[in-house]
């Protein structure tokens, strides 16, 4: 029994010897700036969200996240001249991450609230494609044209995202219709086919990759204003690692001038199985017959 | 809601993504999942055998762990370990499923304990006294009077924690660490059809865990103590056979 109690005191010295090294072991890792792991660019994103982040699965290992935030983190990670590291976990795990120095940013679609900005060092903001400049409303299929104004909506019930953009925007834009919270879009979407509210609050982008999916979806006609803090996002960094956001910043204004977010907008919605075009009114046109992704398969013969 | 669209969706998704089911999620939670069990009894029994110290001292931090663990839901100890431990111990440069594994495995040890703590107590102290008087030592009366009965008590309930801690390594997901309902998660996300997959992943975990309850009910079975008041009938029956009786 002595031993044993030796061999437990040991244990909890030599854990405690560990926690008295971090300090030397942080300067190891310095290096410019100051990122968690040397000669790499940490990143959390949480990727299930297509077409901004999301997992191919025919892909193994760092390859098999893609998206338009993976393009705009490898392009982060070129300039500053180290590789990529994505680290993927639930959404409300990836703001931790970046508050517990795990990662040296989160780059998962966030929009401007004011709690980030006082918690976290936010980047500029980039324009994420298509995806956030439009905030509309989704419906059930037999709702065609039912749902198009405000006045339309009094007294409908409405799902939007808990904590999210969305239901910011139902509150100031629909005040006379009943809020609904729910989780997360795919549960949203659940909810939505059940019947527990009549129409749900999405950004355009996400609205396009769950009507593929789901045929008996479809866009409501209506349409939230939205001005630039709400039609685009940004990154997310440690409170006070001022060097890296500044940098940061920096290439974000390189790859708008480049162009480049366009095209990564348009690879992950390629990427995600989207093909949608729009007509003249901006209603999305849907293609009878598809032959560019698998996910299309069954969407197609609806 | 439109059922066989909804049976067409799930059809699609597992031949298009078995294998990130099957070979990947499967794989991943097997592997966890053993890990867990396998170190968590092992580190089970020495905290079990510290709380039964003679030592205040020792009882009493064997206690704070059991109770800490128990009384915490998973999900915090999994961001305890996956945030906080790192960072405290930077020299220990694990990858982030060891540490999830290291995880489960503190929790599985602190519910596995309890498990062989209870199986010991439930044997007779009439056995231990018995053994005392026989002139064996602590030790020997440990190991070969009680331990022996107490297995009994002790194998089915760890095949029920497997059980448990076989489902809980879902709660691992939110790190994306690669296990059946992360597959579930990168499906779902990628293709917006969240019921369908939630359906083949349950149905996946209905299948690894119906066989192995049915083998704990099987071990159950064999290990009963023919002294219980359930087997009286049969061991009388086995006396009245004379195989009991020859002896």
């Amino acid at each position: 029994m002595k031993k044993m109690i030796a061999f437990a005191l040991a244990t909890i010295m030599t854990l405690g010897l560990l926690a008295g090294c971090q300090p030397a072991a942080n300067n190891a890792a310095n290096n410019e700036y100051d990122l968690v792991a040397a000669g790499k660019l940490t990143v959390a994103l949480s990727p299930d969200f297509s077409p901004m982040e999301f997992v191919d699965p025919s892909k193994t290992g760092q390859d098999q996240f893609v998206g338009f935030d993976v393009s705009l983190a490898k392009f982060i990670a070129q300039e500053l001249g180290v590789t990529l590291e994505i680290k993927p976990m639930d959404f409300d795990a990836c703001q931790a991450a970046v508050g517990t120095g795990k990662v040296d940013m989160s780059i998962s679609g966030y929009s401007w609230t004011e709690k980030r900005e006082k918690n976290y060092n936010l980047s500029d903001y980039y324009y994420a494609g298509e995806n956030e400049t439009e905030q509309v409303l989704i419906t059930l299929k037999g709702n065609e044209g039912k749902y198009t104004t405000a006045d339309a909506l009094k007294g409908v019930k409405v799902g939007a995202q808990g904590a999210s953009l969305q239901e910011e925007l139902v509150k100031a834009q629909l005040p006379d219709s009943e809020l609904v919270l729910y989780t997360d879009i795919n549960t949203g979407l659940q909810q939505l086919k059940k019947g527990d509210f009549e129409v749900m609050a999405v950004a355009i982008g996400n609205a396009n990759a769950l009507i593929n999916n789901n045929p008996e979806a479809i866009m409501s006609g209506f349409q939230f204003v939205v001005d630039e803090k709400e039609a685009n996002n940004l990154i997310l960094l440690q409170k006070g690692d001022d060097k890296l956001t500044e940098k940061v910043n920096e290439i974000l204004a390189k790859a708008k001038d480049a162009g480049y977010y366009e095209t990564w907008y348009e690879e992950a919605q390629n990427t995600a199985g989207v093909d949608i075009s729009y007509d003249a009114d901006g209603n999305p046109i849907v293609p009878e017959d598809d032959s560019t992704g698998a996910a299309d398969s069954t969407g197609a013969a609806e | 809601m439109d059922f066989s669209q909804m049976f067409q969706n799930i059809f699609r998704l597992l031949t298009e993504y078995w294998h990130v089911y099957l070979l990947e999620g499967v794989k991943n939670t097997m592997i966890l999942t053993v890990i867990a069990v396998l170190l968590g009894t092992v580190f089970g029994s020495l905290v079990a055998f510290l709380k039964m110290s003679r030592f205040k001292i020792v009882r009493f931090f064997a206690s704070v762990y059991i109770e800490v663990i128990r009384g915490t839901p998973i999900l915090l100890q999994l961001y305890v370990f996956y945030f906080i431990l790192p960072e405290l111990f930077p020299l220990l440069n694990f990858t982030d499923f060891i540490w999830v594994a290291i995880a489960l495995c503190v929790n599985s040890a602190a519910y596995v304990s309890e498990i062989i703590r209870s199986g010991i107590q439930a044997v007779d102290k009439g056995q231990t006294e018995a053994a005392r008087s026989l002139g064996l030592s602590n030790t020997q009366t440990m190991l070969r009077i009680v331990l022996p009965q107490a297995v009994r008590n002790i194998l089915p309930a760890l095949g029920n924690e497997f059980i448990m801690i076989l489902k809980e390594t879902s709660l691992a997901s939110t790190f994306f660490i690669g296990d059946l309902m992360t597959s579930h998660k990168i499906v779902a996300g990628a293709e917006y059809l969240q019921l369908e997959s939630q359906i083949i992943v349950g149905t996946i975990y209905l299948c690894i865990t119906f066989p192995l309850s049915k083998l704990v009910g099987w071990f159950e079975k064999r290990m009963a103590n023919p002294n219980s008041y359930k087997n009286h009938n049969r061991k009388r029956a086995l006396m009245a056979g004379g195989r009991i009786g020859e002896k």
